[in-house]
């Protein structure tokens, strides 16, 4: 069995839990063990846009150079902490002043190079690249036949395109390239890529419900049957706040959001209890007996 | 919008601020709007981000740091993605707030927040939050 170290973060060791356990189980079935990160610290949420704030690079430093005693690849999947990890390693390489200034701030936890040769792997790449999609589609015991899946492309895996180096932001692919891999039919449509309102759930959360709403109603309207994400906030915003979009909205149906892994899980076969659909607000229990998937 | 243009505003020290922690070419941004017709929070806000970027060329910091727009920003990349000077809009919109933070303006109150809420939102959200409130509603 192939071991890669992984970052899990914050919310998918707390709030975001399916996430994680999906995505360790999932992988498990496909003969590669993710290896949680020992002493892993918070990536820090929020990539320092601000040139002049070095500190906040400290934290996503402190787990390069934990990650790099065991491999040359830190596998991720919550948005935030791909995109903290991700962007805070591009800078700590191609920045001299501001990598010597963070290494500074670190000490005796920075005594060995700066592990340059490390690189940062969504759990999605690492799927495309390890398994591939092809073989993937080979290994699955449950299609997910007939299941019509729109996949939320969220902001913080794909921009900006140019310090991500991940998907072409403004057309990517690769969500509706893993759906057709499990079976599934990918639903595009033209709010894929829109932003949920993020943190405005917590300062203004009518603003970031409308942004939710509008993204929800564009999916259903595509004719999708259910909704896909990796961003544990993202998955709050068009999950969990549905309960204040049906309150609002006389005509609106709820609609299922996956986390990206629990529909791997399905494909795979895996047990009830290990899918964790008990956190999802919307249960997609009776869409996926109904299509005899569960 | 009145404006009186002034020679003294337009190289204050904000405006050089700015530029230092933005690290972007504020004078390369032509108008042409792409940056807010992406924005999806465009029509929530009191300024919209072409708007914004014009304010910062003529020095009216001033009006920018008591907007409500640059709160509602949720650094979610698309203006920057989408810039044809490849003006990375968002950096210019964090410098805006990193001045007003670093002033002592809009602070979070962290006993406002029910508890519900702290116990529903994602770590990301709530950190996220906390650096760029305007107000609790």
């Amino acid at each position: 069995m192939e071991i890669y170290p992984y970052f899990p973060g914050c919310a998918l060791s707390t709030k975001a839990k399916a996430l994680d356990i999906c995505a360790r189980e999932s992988m498990k079935a496909l003969g590669i063990e993710l290896k949680e990160l020992e002493d892993w610290t918070c990536c820090g949420a929020v990539f320092p846009l601000a040139e002049d704030e070095h500190i906040r690079l400290v934290s996503p430093a402190r787990s390069f150079y934990k990650a790099i005693k065991y491999s040359d690849r830190l596998v991720t999947l919550c948005s935030a902490c791909f995109n903290v990890l991700r962007r805070s390693l591009k800078v700590l390489k191609e920045n001299a002043a501001r990598r010597e200034r963070v290494i500074n701030y670190m000490e005796e936890e920075a005594l060995e190079p700066f592990p340059e040769q490390l690189k940062i792997h969504h759990f999605i790449e690492l799927i495309r690249d390890v398994i591939g999609f092809e073989n993937l589609s080979t290994k699955i015991t449950k299609p997910l036949q007939g299941l019509k899946i729109a996949p939320f492309y969220d902001c913080l895996t794909f921009r900006p395109p140019k310090e991500m180096e991940f998907e072409d932001s403004e057309n990517p692919r690769i969500f509706s390239n893993y759906i057709t891999a499990l079976g599934g039919i990918p639903v595009d449509f033209p709010y894929r890529s829109e932003c949920c309102g993020a943190h405005l759930s917590v300062s203004n959360p009518d603003v970031s419900l409308e942004c939710s709403y509008r993204i929800i109603k564009s999916a259903q309207l595509a004719g999708a049957e259910a909704l896909l994400t990796s961003c544990p906030l993202c998955h709050y915003n068009l999950d969990f706040r549905q309960k204040e979009m049906a309150e609002k909205n006389i005509d609106f149906k709820p609609i299922p959001v996956f986390y990206l892994t629990q529909i791997l899980g399905i494909a795979l076969g895996l047990p009830k209890e290990v899918l964790g659909f008990e956190k999802n607000y919307v249960s997609p229990l009776s869409l996926l007996e109904g299509k005899g998937l569960i | 919008m009145k404006l009186i243009l002034d020679r003294a505003k337009l190289n204050s020290d904000l405006v050089q601020s700015i530029k230092d922690i933005s690290l972007q070419k504020i004078m390369a941004c032509y108008q042409c709007g792409k940056c807010t017709a992406g924005c999806p929070l465009a029509d929530a806000m009191d300024i919209v981000p072409n708007e914004m970027m014009r304010l910062v060329m003529l020095g009216e910091i001033d009006k920018l740091l008591s907007s409500k727009a640059i709160w509602l920003c949720t650094s979610c990349f698309q203006c920057g993605t989408r810039c044809p000077k490849g003006i990375e809009v968002h950096r210019v919109f964090e410098a805006l707030r990193c001045l007003a933070l670093r002033d002592g303006k809009n602070y979070t109150d962290m006993e406002k927040l029910p508890d519900e809420k702290l116990e529903e939102i994602p770590q990301q959200g709530i950190i996220a939050g906390f650096r760029k409130f305007e107000s609790l509603e």
